[in-house]
């Protein structure tokens, strides 16, 4: 098992030196047994089980089949193409189905976080009006023209996105020294300032707004209450709603607090540079979120700063769905790819999801010639709890899930931050999970928690101006950017920002409504014309 | 990055642009229509909370034009479609009515309105029978509520005290009104029966007050730790004294160390008088006879008495020095003058940053306070007791007041006992008994004290606008065209008696001159607070080419800290330019560091001054103080609650019937359709039959 | 406070539309991406109405010049929603959970229409509803107190409207009908010219009409999904 380990990690890198041909053929030889189990669970009409599948296909078909796919994008998306999906696609339509269902899984806590974040506007008056300024924003666009608040937004969202650019450095740096203690500190010290501080601020705008007298000891006890459960359910372990929840209003609140802090124009032209830095930092080579990804796939360890939202429903059906996946797995093993993909998954409940072929060929794409001792070492794991899995490991393993789901919970959402500059973490969406053993775990969609804070910001800012038609035009936009982010996620599978589409889409959306559409709305409801 | 931000900018301009000629119109632009007026705040103390809010939402009540005491009667006899909004003229905005409406609840009267309509108006003021009674001295003599001869408000209903469970909203402007009494002839003003089942118009009030129950409480919540977003709920009245000697007093030798700053040996006679005035409504109220004809004499005599007075250096004795002091705040229990009396005891006036040695009650000689003064034929000198010093002034004064020279034909009465008015030497005086303060003060005649209708009218002011040179002094024969028994004349006798009775003290030499105080002055003075800050005197005492006043009166209600401060930020200028000394050989480019200053003078030209103005705090040392005892009645506790807006509009209230109906309705298409919607679902397969078995499904 | 009349619109206008999203969009997740996708195609051709609009500064009082170009937007989208829609139909197909949604061809167009539809009911009216939730009512100045019932019945009417055109016309491409295709752009033409009449607050006059139109075309799509007489009878009688 060891020497076929390290001869399958060999030919791996010796791929990667070649080019991508080899890999991809390497690639390719696995995919006829996949295929057959994956046909096999979606025959048997069980759903988890077919999800299971599915996620198994995206580590393998990285690049083999890029040239067919803008067709398939185009046809699938809605974006006017008109080719039916190529027959040996077939793996990818279940992506799609399969990301319908997901998809719906992201618009609901999207549409929520977005929902909490109009309603406080629209309700409490103290988020919408700006007279308190972040340090990061040193223009304040007080004066009335509009040249002058051009370049104050200008400026303020290059110093944002400058500190911004410097804390992921320097969470990098932390991360590449294992400066575990200093990052968790400062993680959980920023949660601890949202759960706490931050909504203990806007339970007292809301009592205010509301006009409700509350009692110390009244409002104390719910602050604990709620912020004790908040910390437990998100750095520890919590049913998943609450878990959910949490995350959902702690997005809202970091999204108020933008609204709240930033100056008008600022908060839109930040809004345009961080999703272009979305970009950047994720698809790039060198970019700082892919780094993050690349060194957390060598170390075999959680990747690191996402605070991110998962969509993972069922934990109850792990154990029952388990069995026929480890039957694959002797398989399965054979394949270096395949075989890392699942120990590294059941070593570390690796949860980000930027698949383990995509990073390898990107990495080995670039030269990185450091994935190689790496490699030998994960997968010197792998072939541990690979051991540990033939031993017949399933029952322990279902027992140890509440572990294991805490300690995924700890690394992923302990991210979580209450300042502006660490933002950048929060976004990436990840595939759904590539990890076929622990697929059932892990197989949720996964959104950042940012992506959930600069939607709620646009939809919030847009609604600050108390236009509703322009609210639901970038809510519906948004949507559908998400959408279609999610269409090429499941098309290109591997780990996308999830800002671009969307932010673009809802700034466009916003602006024409605002500017063209709501005059024109406005004349004819006023006059009651209906089209 | 910046192209998107350019394309967000371009969408922006467009919008700016487009909105010039495509702005629709949103529903709501139909629905009501502003009404422009000023509202009533809620002030707090120690104890109580005074003034008014609307509800959290907004007060709303259905308009009733009362034009006589019977129209009242229906508003309190179960009237049909509550909550209403009676207008009220002035004349019948009576305590009584006032009462009545508070106890007909606010379920039944939910917003008062005062609209300005003062034909029938006889008096009109809402301060006590004896203004701020409890923080002067704790003598039943001093001022009797009960004894309208003896007390210094005979006219106050002391509404401004009480504490409304609606919003009162003043409504000015004729236009404004006439909105409002349109709507209620359109709408209400018939078949009062039937108000429950049509649509009224009604009127809603946004005014509502963040702060409750009193100072202590509201401070309590705005100062306490868990207040993370710095809310604030109220705010102490605050604002600021200005003071200024007629000579210019020598920088402390030692260089600003605050510990070491030596007590003065000068001697001060005290010349003080109020800056401020209040109102039931937030920016309406000038003041205009309560207080500020006061100001004018004062001004008048710190100016007549820089121009006639010699140089410090040939007086008798050089140390003496006069310090004019206008003090804020005084209509709430005397905050400018008790925190000046708590500064000056704790060796804390001047502050440190003035550079200037202390001054301690030793160092004042005595006081001469200008308080009310109503009748300006009828003044009396008020002591505690008659000492010496206040039978030699008194002497003094009559002998210019009478004397034929002049021909101020005046004869100033004197009155030593506790009944002493409501002024700042109230303050001094509840400290030590024995301070020599001496007050000038009329007998109380204004039937509009402390209300919006003190204004010009009530001191028959009409602007002479003789465009003279307001600083030179002229003759006493000079007139300048002014009547005898204007207000310029009246103001410039009694300021040149004072000021000539102060120079008798001063020199020991009778005044002999011909030259009296500038009727002009007094005529531009009163122009400026009265009906416009764009005026000559705020031009001349300002930065050459600084911007020019707003064109209406400034506000001089004391305000809290980040107030407007308008009134004392003018009054700062003028004294210092009346108080100061030409410097023409120093030129503009040095003239920038006090006590050199800058003024653009009568014609606007420049000239650079050695002045002696400055500011002292005028915040109640109750604020100052920890674990101040709230109750206690020492300092004032006087705060102003926040509001976030005053808004009113009027619209049509819909009639419950209607709203009923609309609900009732709606409920019913939502439950039906979603049986509709159900059945249809479930049994789709046998509404569309036609289609193959497996494909009939159109709903789910 | 009128929240009551707030909710009774609301309730009048979004009512019915929201008992059809419950009870035959929101199980299926691909429903939704579809409705979501036709109120953004809704959206778009809004948009271009819009900026015609816009641009045309001298027609911008003559609503009806807006109205015109603003059908004949929104028709050509719901054509373009077609295209997309059946080309994608094999890729539904596969990817589509619920296979109904791709074997009834008349699920597509009625998911997307109910998308137009209520896109368009929301656009027409929230901010209507907005400015109702405070504590007047219209008629101050102009207008009667009947202006928001009749809005949200006219929204009401307009959202089931725009349902049945999708049916009618999605069906009526497939089979080369162009009569069909006639009616719904010559009927929502003409519906929308109507409510200009709303103005002058002949609300009798349009909402009549326009309901009789909503009936009739109700019909038609009945027809068109494949009902009959018989199975109306049939689904009556409960058999």
């Amino acid at each position: 098992m060891d020497g076929h380990v390290n001869a399958s990690s060999s030919s791996r890198s010796g791929a990667g030196a070649d080019g991508s041909g080899l890999s991809g053929a390497a690639e390719r030889l696995e995919r006829p047994p996949k295929r057959t189990q994956q046909r096999g669970n979606y025959g048997s009409n069980n759903q988890d089980q077919t999800d299971a599948a599915v996620l198994a296909v995206p580590s393998v078909a990285v690049r083999g089949s890029s040239a067919s796919r803008p067709s398939r994008l185009s046809g699938g998306g809605g974006g006017g193409g008109g080719a039916g999906p190529p027959p040996n696609e077939t793996e990818e339509d279940q992506g799609l189905k399969y990301g319908a269902q997901h998809v719906i899984k992201l618009f609901v806590p999207v549409s929520l976080c977005m929902l909490l974040v109009v309603a406080t506007i629209n309700s409490i008056s103290f988020y919408s009006s700006t007279d308190v300024y972040l340090l990061y924003t040193p223009f304040h666009e007080l004066s009335p023209e509009p040249s002058v608040k051009f370049w104050n937004a200008l400026a303020n969202s290059l110093i944002l996105m400058s500190v911004v650019v410097v804390m992921t450095i320097l969470l990098i740096v932390l991360y590449k020294k294992r400066c575990y203690r200093i990052i968790h500190g400062w993680l959980i010290l920023s949660s601890f300032m949202l759960l706490f501080i931050f909504t203990y601020l806007y339970l007292e705008e809301l009592l205010r707004a509301y006009n409700v007298p509350m009692d110390y000891p009244t409002a104390l006890l719910f602050m604990w209450n709620f912020g004790v459960a908040g910390m437990m359910s998100i750095h520890w372990q919590g049913p998943l709603r609450l878990q959910q929840g949490y995350l959902i209003f702690v997005a809202a609140l970091m999204a108020l607090v933008f609204i709240k802090y930033l100056p008008e124009w600022t908060a839109w032209a930040v809004l345009a540079a961080i999703s272009i830095w979305d970009l950047i930092a994720v698809l790039t080579p060198r970019g700082p979120l892919r780094i993050l990804v690349e060194t957390a796939q060598e170390r075999n360890e959680q990747i690191f700063p996402a605070l991110i939202y998962s969509s993972t429903v069922i934990y109850t059906l792990m154990g029952t769905h388990y069995t026929p996946q480890q039957s694959a797995e002797p398989a399965v093993t054979s394949s270096p790819s395949s075989s890392n993909s699942t120990t590294t998954t059941r070593a570390t409940q690796n949860s980000l999801a930027s698949p383990e072929a995509a990073v390898a060929s990107s990495s080995s794409r670039s030269g990185n010639t450091r994935t190689h001792p790496h490699q030998n070492q994960r997968d010197d794991s792998n072939v541990m709890a690979a051991e540990a899995e033939a031993a017949g490991f399933t029952q322990e393993w279902s027992d140890n899930l509440n572990d294991r789901v805490a300690r995924r919970q700890i690394e992923v959402q302990s991210t979580q931050s209450g300042n502006a500059q660490r933002s950048n973490e929060y976004r990436t969406v990840t595939a759904p999970d590539q990890a076929p053993a622990d697929a059932q775990e892990e197989r949720g969609i996964k959104l950042g928690l940012g992506d959930f804070i600069f939607y709620s910001v646009l939809v919030g800012k847009a609604s600050s101006y108390g236009d509703w038609t322009t609210t639901i035009a970038c809510f519906v936009a948004i949507l559908i950017g998400l959408c279609l982010t999610l269409l090429l996620l499941a098309v290109w599978r591997k780990a996308l920002p999830a800002l671009p589409i969307s932010i673009t889409f809802g700034l466009i959306f916003c602006f024409a409504t605002s500017a063209v559409v709501k005059p024109f709305m406005e004349n004819l409801s006023a006059k009651q014309v209906f089209i | 990055m910046e192209k998107r931000v350019h394309a967000a900018a371009i969408w922006l301009l467009m919008l700016l642009h487009g909105a010039a000629f495509a702005q629709g119109e949103r529903t709501r632009d139909k629905m009501y229509q502003p009404i422009v007026g000023a509202g009533c705040f809620r002030r707090l103390n120690g104890t109580h909370q005074t003034g008014c809010s609307s509800t959290h939402a907004g007060s709303v009540g259905v308009l009733h034009l009362i034009n006589v005491e019977a129209d009242l009667e229906f508003l309190l006899a179960s009237p049909p479609s509550p909550p209403y909004a009676p207008m009220i003229p002035p004349h019948l905005f009576t305590r009584r009515n006032l009462l009545r409406l508070i106890e007909a609840g606010p379920s039944n009267i939910s917003v008062v309105l005062l609209i300005n309509k003062p034909e029938k108006m006889k008096q009109f003021s809402h301060e006590l029978n004896c203004p701020n009674q409890y923080s002067s001295l704790n003598n039943s003599e001093t001022c009797d509520a009960s004894n309208p001869a003896t007390s210094w408000n005979p006219w106050g209903t002391g509404l401004l005290h009480e504490d409304f469970p609606f919003p009162i909203y003043y409504i000015a402007d004729t236009e404004e009104i006439s909105k409002l009494e349109k709507c209620f002839l359109k709408f209400n003003n018939f078949n009062y029966e039937t108000h429950a089942l049509r649509s009224l118009c009604a009127i809603e009030v946004k005014s509502f007050m963040s702060a409750a129950v009193s100072s202590e409480v509201c401070i309590r919540r705005t100062r306490f730790i868990n207040n993370l977003s710095g809310s604030k709920y109220c705010d102490p009245l605050e604002g600021r004294n200005v003071y200024a000697t007629v000579y210019p007093r020598n920088v402390s030798s030692v260089e600003a160390e605050e510990t070491e700053l030596a007590i003065t040996s000068e001697k001060f006679i005290l010349v003080t008088c109020r800056l401020d005035t209040a109102s039931m409504f937030d920016g309406v109220g000038l003041g205009a006879m309560d207080s500020l004809v006061g100001l004018s004499i004062l001004t008048q005599v710190a100016h007549l008495l820089r121009e006639l007075l010699p140089p410090q250096s040939s007086l008798p004795d050089n140390r003496r020095n006069v310090l004019f002091v206008t003090f804020n705040g005084e209509s709430y229990d005397y905050i400018g003058s008790q925190r000046f009396v708590y500064d000056v005891e704790r060796f804390a006036f001047p502050k440190s940053s003035a550079r200037r040695n202390l001054i301690t009650f030793d160092n004042i000689e005595f006081m001469l306070d200008i308080g009310t003064l109503d009748d300006i034929a009828n003044i009396k000198l008020h002591a505690l007791s008659g000492t010496p010093l206040a039978q030699k002034l008194l002497q003094q004064l009559n002998n210019y007041a009478q004397s034929p020279r002049y021909g101020f034909n005046l004869n100033i009465q004197s009155e030593m006992s506790y009944h002493i008015p409501p002024t700042s030497a109230q303050s001094f005086l509840r400290r030590d008994p024995k301070f020599p303060a001496l007050i000038l003060n009329a007998k109380p005649a204004n039937k509009y004290y402390h209300s919006i209708y003190d204004d010009a009218d009530n001191v028959v002011f009409n602007y002479g606008n003789t465009s003279q040179d307001f600083t030179l002094l002229p003759d006493v024969g000079d007139t300048k065209n002014f009547k005898a028994d204007s207000l310029q004349m009246k103001v410039r006798n009694v300021s040149s008696i004072v000021a000539m009775a102060l120079y008798e003290t001063l020199t020991g030499k009778e005044y002999t001159g011909s030259k009296v105080a500038n009727p002009v002055l007094a005529d531009e003075f009163f122009y400026c607070f009265l009906l416009s800050a764009d005026c000559p005197l705020f031009k001349a005492a300002s930065y050459p080419g600084s911007p020019k006043g707003l064109p209406m009166p400034p506000m001089r209600y004391v305000s809290v800290l980040g107030g407007p401060q308008e009134s004392s930020g003018w009054t700062y200028r003028v004294l210092g330019y009346l108080l100061s000394q030409k410097q023409p050989k120093i030129p503009k480019d040095n003239c920038t560091i006090l006590p050199l200053h800058y003024f653009a003078g009568f014609n606007g030209v420049g000239e650079c001054r050695l002045t002696t103005q400055n500011y002292s705090s005028a915040l109640s040392p109750a604020f100052l103080i920890d674990d101040y005892d709230w109750r206690s009645g020492n300092y004032s506790t006087w705060t102003e609650s926040t509001w976030s807006l005053f808004s009113a509009r009027i619209f049509l209230r819909p009639s419950n019937v209607h709203q009923v109906t609309t609900l009732s309705v709606g409920i019913v298409v939502l439950i039906v359709s979603f049986c509709v919607v159900y059945i249809i679902s479930s049994r789709s397969e046998v509404l569309f039959e036609d289609l193959p078995a497996s494909n009939a499904a159109l709903f789910g | 406070m009128t929240l009551p009349e707030f909710f009774g619109c609301t309730f009048i206008a979004f009512g019915p539309p929201f008992a059809l999203f419950v009870f035959t969009i929101a199980n299926d997740p691909l429903r939704i991406i579809i409705l979501i996708a036709a109120a953004f195609f809704w959206l778009l051709s809004l948009l271009l109405s819009s900026l015609l609009w816009f641009a045309m500064i001298p027609l911008r009082d003559v609503l009806a010049f807006g109205v015109f170009f603003s059908v004949v937007f929104q028709e050509c989208f719901r054509y373009i929603i077609y295209r997309i829609l059946r080309s994608t139909e094999q890729g539904l197909q596969a990817v589509a959970e619920d296979t109904r949604v791709t074997d009834n061809k008349h699920i597509l167009s009625y998911v997307s229409g109910l998308g137009f539809g209520i896109i368009s009911g929301m656009f027409a009216l929230v901010n209507v509803l907005a400015d109702m939730s405070g504590p007047g009512t219209m008629g101050l100045q102009s207008g009667t107190e009947l202006f928001f019932v009749t809005s949200a019945a006219q929204a009401l009417s307009i959202i089931l409207l725009h349902t049945f055109w999708s049916v009618i016309f999605f069906n009526a491409c497939d089979t080369n009908n162009y009569l069909h295709i006639a009616y719904v752009v010559g009927s929502h033409l003409f519906v929308s010219l109507l409510t200009l009449l709303n103005a002058s607050e002949l609300y009798t006059a349009t909402l009549l009409t326009n309901y009789i139109i909503t009936i009739l075309t109700g019909l038609l799509a009945f027809r068109v999904a494949g009902g009959t007489s018989r199975s109306f009878k049939k689904f009556v009688t409960c058999q």
